[in-house]
């Protein structure tokens, strides 16, 4: 038994009353518990208890919910924000032993340079990157909000963006400081910079995807 | 259901084995077939079936077809070369541990 425009529509106006607003998630759920209430009227069912069923089905996986990972301030559906934390952890996995690694060859370069002017040089490009870096990361924001469309990467990158958007235009003022790279300088001060290039690369391939599907999926 | 906890590590696997059979396949219908193949025992949760089918679609394994239906879209699922590839993997390792299993539990028997 086939649902009506009608029914239909009632089935996604609940799954947006339930903040399920992103694409690539939204019309499979949608899809699915047409689906199951199709089944369940065909079984007898009327629409009303049918689709009472499908609600009680999903109501684990669209009930609000937050995760440490991204930050207990953002809420949304579980599903939504459980796609999200994959996508952090991935992310986080790859970025940090990687800029480790950046890091310490880095220091162990540094320890063979003795030439200030050298260092001097560094601090200035770093600090034009770091500028770049900020100025794309802005725009980016600024671009995935205008986008009309909501997905999973557009939520995330808004609420990941933001932040370390923030620590990429920090570092333009760290390091004009001469002091910055220096023989012997700590592990860590090196690390953050090199961790906030890394995380950034994915966030722009994060980026991507959010555009990626519209064009070829949604469009 | 008793059984689900068993089930639950061999989920990708399942999903891989059933779109290698059935070329493509949207969730739903996943949820269906599986049920239908395990006489009810084995009811894929919604919550278990799209983080897996994004993370095998992340991994490169499958492929997604939109389509509309029924004045809706339709996501459809298909194996990649590559997960055609990790499918015959994937068997070749659950049926290794099949067989370790029975010989632990009942060596006279066979899945051949």
């Amino acid at each position: 038994m086939k649902l009506t425009k009608e029914e239909i529509h009632q089935v996604e106006l609940y799954i947006e009353f339930k903040n399920l607003n992103q694409v690539d998630l939204k019309y499979e759920v949608l899809d699915h518990m047409v689906s199951a209430i199709e089944d369940e009227m065909s079984n007898g069912l009327s629409f009303i208890d049918a689709f009472d069923l499908a609600i009680k089905n999903w109501k684990e996986d669209l009930k609000p919910y937050s995760s440490y990972w991204l930050g207990l301030a953002f809420c949304g559906p579980k599903l939504m924000i459980k796609k999200c934390v994959r996508l952090i952890k991935k992310i986080y996995v790859i970025s940090i032993p990687v800029s480790a690694l950046i890091s310490v060859i880095l220091l162990f370069v540094f320890d063979f340079i003795t030439n200030q002017f050298f260092y001097n040089i560094l601090n200035v490009l770093m600090s034009v990157l770091f500028g770049v870096l900020f100025l794309v990361a802005i725009i980016g924001l600024h671009f995935i909000n205008k986008s009309k469309v909501q997905t999973t990467y557009r939520y995330f990158y808004k609420i990941q963006g933001f932040g370390y958007g923030l620590m990429l235009g920090g570092f333009v003022i760290a390091f004009p400081n001469e002091q910055y790279f220096t023989s012997g300088m700590p592990f860590l001060s090196l690390f953050l910079p090199v961790f906030c290039l890394v995380f950034y690369y994915h966030m722009f391939k994060i980026y991507k995807e959010h555009f990626g599907i519209l064009k070829q999926k949604f469009a | 259901m008793g059984n689900a906890k068993l089930y639950k590590g061999s989920l990708n696997t399942i999903i891989l084995k059933l779109l290698d059979e059935q070329g493509k396949m949207y969730g739903y219908e996943i949820t269906q077939k599986v049920k239908a193949l395990t006489k009810g025992e084995l009811k894929i949760t919604e919550g278990a079936l799209y983080p897996a089918l994004h993370k095998l679609e992340a991994e490169g394994l499958l492929d997604v077809e939109l389509a509309k239906v029924d004045n809706r879209l339709r996501k459809y699922y298909k194996l990649t070369e590559a997960g055609e590839k990790e499918t015959v993997n994937r068997l070749a390792e659950l049926e290794e541990f099949i067989r370790s299993m029975q010989n632990l539990v009942n060596p006279n028997w066979s899945i051949n």
